[in-house]
């Protein structure tokens, strides 16, 4: 993705002081991480194909995005999907407050999962296998580690179509929610399975704590015509999935660590 | 209802290997029984019975109505059983005999339902009527055998 500066901006592109280039090859992780790192507050406005979207930068971070399709987080999730195209300066109105809260390194990290979900179709990725069920006692961090520590995403093994392709027939949607209630991604006829999950993964946080047991690892629900199994991701985020009532979800268990 | 049927019953699931203690709540998620050291005092249960009512309710929210949920902390299982009249929830450790707990968790709450049922049907308790510690308001003195008056003055009949 070429980041441009160059006599060819648009109407409103902003022009100041400094040098003016333009790089190829790069991905827009990368010119968000030198966006981010100058600490700068301003606007970037990020062309693809026909979509255009802007991500507003401030004290090293993203605080703000807009595309066509939304603001916020999902705004920067789907901006930072896109694989090609143009990242130039412009002069874009701020908005009154930011609606961004997770760190750039999350987003980026989001949006890399969710490109790499997108490729594999038919598929329903899962979390890794956990070695133990030990957690550290305070509750998941919402966001990934500040700039300068190491972003360790956790390694995500998709259930290949040949070991899993029975389980894959009983499971009718899954879908993935951010601690902010956004769905990063989802499969099948999620509906409302995102709402529900992040709701009832909370309320059994809250009873887990009343009784003294801390770390909410997964929920199993059994129910007379389906059955639900959410778990609580590393990252935060929240994974539910919605299988037939009579599925066999030790593949999946078995996966979770569970 | 019988509160010692109730203790006897949860009782019974620490025969299982690995179960720490159970309790016993209406759907409304108000405590009905528990078998649980001291610490886990009733108040507590004000709280968790309305979040696990509250967790029940929601992922019953698609008309899809609950049987059973097995709620996995680090060091711990909340296994909660639906039936009929309540929540049957046992506090269990993550290497239990979940085969052997299940079957438990079916006698338990055959054992539970009359209890249940016998509880949701009992009449309220008779409370014996309070004698009046004030006096009816003037307008209503009539109706009480006492002088009945008009506009301030004391009327015959």
């Amino acid at each position: 993705m070429p980041a441009t500066n160059s006599g060819e901006e648009s109407p409103n592109t902003m022009r100041e002081s400094g040098f003016r280039g333009s790089v190829h090859g790069a991905s827009l992780a990368d010119l968000v991480q030198m966006e981010c790192l100058s600490g700068r507050e301003r606007v970037m406005r990020v062309c693809s194909g026909s979509e255009v979207g802007y991500l507003f930068f401030r004290s090293g971070q993203i605080v703000h995005a807009v595309s066509r399709r939304g603001i916020g987080e999902t705004a920067a999730l789907e901006i930072l999907r896109w694989n090609d195209g143009t990242f130039e300066p412009c002069s874009a109105g701020w908005p009154d407050r930011d609606s961004i809260s997770s760190n750039w390194q999350n987003l980026i990290l989001l949006a890399a999962q969710h490109r790499d979900e997108s490729g594999r179709h038919n598929l329903v990725a899962f979390p890794g296998a956990r070695a133990t069920h030990t957690r550290p006692s305070a509750p998941p961090p919402s966001v990934a580690p500040q700039s300068g520590s190491s972003v360790t995403p956790r390694s995500e093994a998709s259930v290949t179509q040949e070991s899993s392709a029975p389980m894959l027939a009983q499971v009718r949607a899954a879908v993935r929610v951010d601690p902010a209630g956004n769905v990063v991604s989802s499969k099948g006829e999620a509906g409302d399975l995102g709402q529900v999950a992040s709701y009832a993964a909370r309320l059994a946080e809250l009873v887990g704590d009343g009784l003294g047991m801390q770390g909410l690892v997964s929920v199993e629900v059994t129910q007379r015509h389906s059955r639900t199994l959410i778990y609580r991701e590393k990252t935060g985020n929240t994974f539910a999935l919605s299988a037939a009532p009579d599925a066999d979800l030790s593949q999946v268990r078995e996966r979770l660590g569970l | 209802m019988s509160s010692g049927g109730v203790a006897r019953a949860l009782g019974a699931l620490r025969d299982v290997a690995g179960v720490h203690g159970s309790f016993v709540l209406q759907l409304s998620g108000e405590l009905v029984g528990k078998d649980l050291p001291a610490v886990f005092h009733d108040e507590l249960f004000v709280e968790v019975g309305a979040r696990l009512s509250r967790f029940i309710e929601t992922m019953a929210s698609d008309g899809d109505e609950v049987a059973s949920a097995i709620l996995r902390f680090d060091e711990h299982r909340l296994y909660v059983s639906r039936f009929a009249h309540g929540l049957l929830a046992v506090i269990a450790s993550n290497d239990i005999n979940v085969a052997a707990l299940r079957m438990a968790l079916t006698l338990t709450t055959r054992r539970l339902e009359p209890e249940l049922v016998a509880l949701l049907t009992s009449p309220p308790p008779a409370v014996a009527p309070q004698e009046r510690q004030t006096p009816p308001p003037p307008s209503m003195a009539g109706s009480h055998g006492a002088p009945r008056t008009y506009r301030g003055r004391v009327i015959s009949g």
